[in-house]
């Protein structure tokens, strides 16, 4: 194994074991270790380093490894479920109370743990995230453009059924996204930079948007003859979408 | 007296001599442990750092690169005058038996 690839592995068990300041520091003293080893380790001095992942783990606190590790858990169970419940289907409102709870769950844990926990390092903020949070704010419009839809009545003025199976597809689409931008933003914010987290929860808004709008799709609600019966749809997810974009923008900070 | 303890009273007893960085650290400690992993003693120096008996800072000794040093804090003096005592005690008392 040469320097590269073992500083590389090592890298990444340190920073998901420990905190980012920890692993820091850690990795800037590693790198001066493996600046004195040769370039290909051989049989002796990996057996003096230990194997990466070796060395990582008795870096551990484990008290706190565990708790990082319920932390993710929990974290991921809420964008998992969310996007579970967006292929449920045939579902009617029940669906809008759990993914709200994973919703307002995820957020503040995602803010206590990325922001409010790292103490005051800051880091730059990578390009690439912002290139996925405008493909993110690009999928939030189309829970908007859907309710429009349903709002104009759109599938009065096309071909039977076709607004209802476009609407869901996009929805589903879009969640799938999301879901696969969440969690990669919620690893990155532990490996890499904590602004990540944004991304996660920016996936959680997205997800949030898209079960409710199809739950509303897919639902049998009497009210839709009562003039403006979408108004408090609207308010309703138009706070908590609020909610989740203050949090991104937090996270971002 | 653990060798995990007898390490740790050689790491604090290095810093109360001089600041050192990590490296140099291990290379010392390593030759006097033959067959203990570096990774392990680094783990116990990153503890005592943990623990606030020693402190790390951005220093530049002579004419070498900026490097990140150890130093020792007012309580790792204290932690190792504690583990110097224990290890005299167990020396005594080992000899006390005839173990040289």
């Amino acid at each position: 194994m040469d320097k590269q690839t073992y500083f590389r592995r090592f890298s990444n068990s340190v920073r998901w074991r420990l905190s980012e300041k920890e692993a820091r520091e850690v990795l800037a003293d590693y790198e001066e270790i493996l600046a004195e080893k040769p370039e290909e380790l051989d049989e002796a001095t990996l057996c003096g380093l230990g194997e990466p992942s070796h060395a990582a783990a008795v870096l551990t606190n484990q008290s706190v490894y565990r708790r990082w590790l319920v932390v993710f858990s929990a974290m991921a169970f809420c964008i998992l479920m969310s996007w579970w419940l967006l292929f449920r289907g045939g579902f009617y409102h029940e669906p809008t109370l759990f993914v709200c709870v994973a919703f307002l769950l995820g957020v503040g844990l995602a803010l206590y743990w990325f922001r409010f926990q790292r103490g005051r390092e800051r880091q730059k903020c990578p390009k690439e995230l912002w290139v996925w949070l405008g493909v993110l704010l690009a999928l939030a419009t189309v829970s908007g453009l859907v309710l429009g839809g349903l709002v104009l009545k759109l599938w009065e003025m096309l071909p039977d059924r076709m607004y209802g199976i476009t609407a869901r597809l996009a929805l589903c689409v879009s969640g799938s996204v999301a879901m696969v931008a969440g969690i990669k933003g919620l690893l990155r914010a532990r490996l890499d930079n904590h602004r990540w987290s944004a991304l996660y929860i920016l996936a959680l808004v997205v997800l949030l948007e898209s079960v409710s709008v199809l739950a509303l799709l897919t639902g049998i609600d009497t009210s839709y003859s009562v003039p403006n019966w979408w108004v408090p749809y609207v308010v309703q997810w138009g706070v908590l979408a609020g909610v989740g974009l203050f949090a991104t923008g937090v996270s971002l900070c | 007296m653990l060798k995990k303890e007898l390490i740790e009273l050689c790491l604090l007893h290095l810093l109360l001599v001089e600041d050192l960085y990590g490296y140099e650290i291990l290379r010392r400690i390593a030759e006097g442990f033959p067959g203990t992993q570096e990774s392990g003693i680094y783990a116990l120096l990153r503890g005592l750092c943990r623990d606030g008996y020693t402190e790390q800072y951005e220093g530049k000794i002579s004419d070498g690169p900026t490097r990140k040093y150890y130093r020792i804090t007012e309580n790792g003096r204290q932690k190792e005058a504690q583990l110097l005592a224990e290890w005299r005690r167990l020396r005594d008392s080992l000899a006390a038996i005839g173990v040289e």
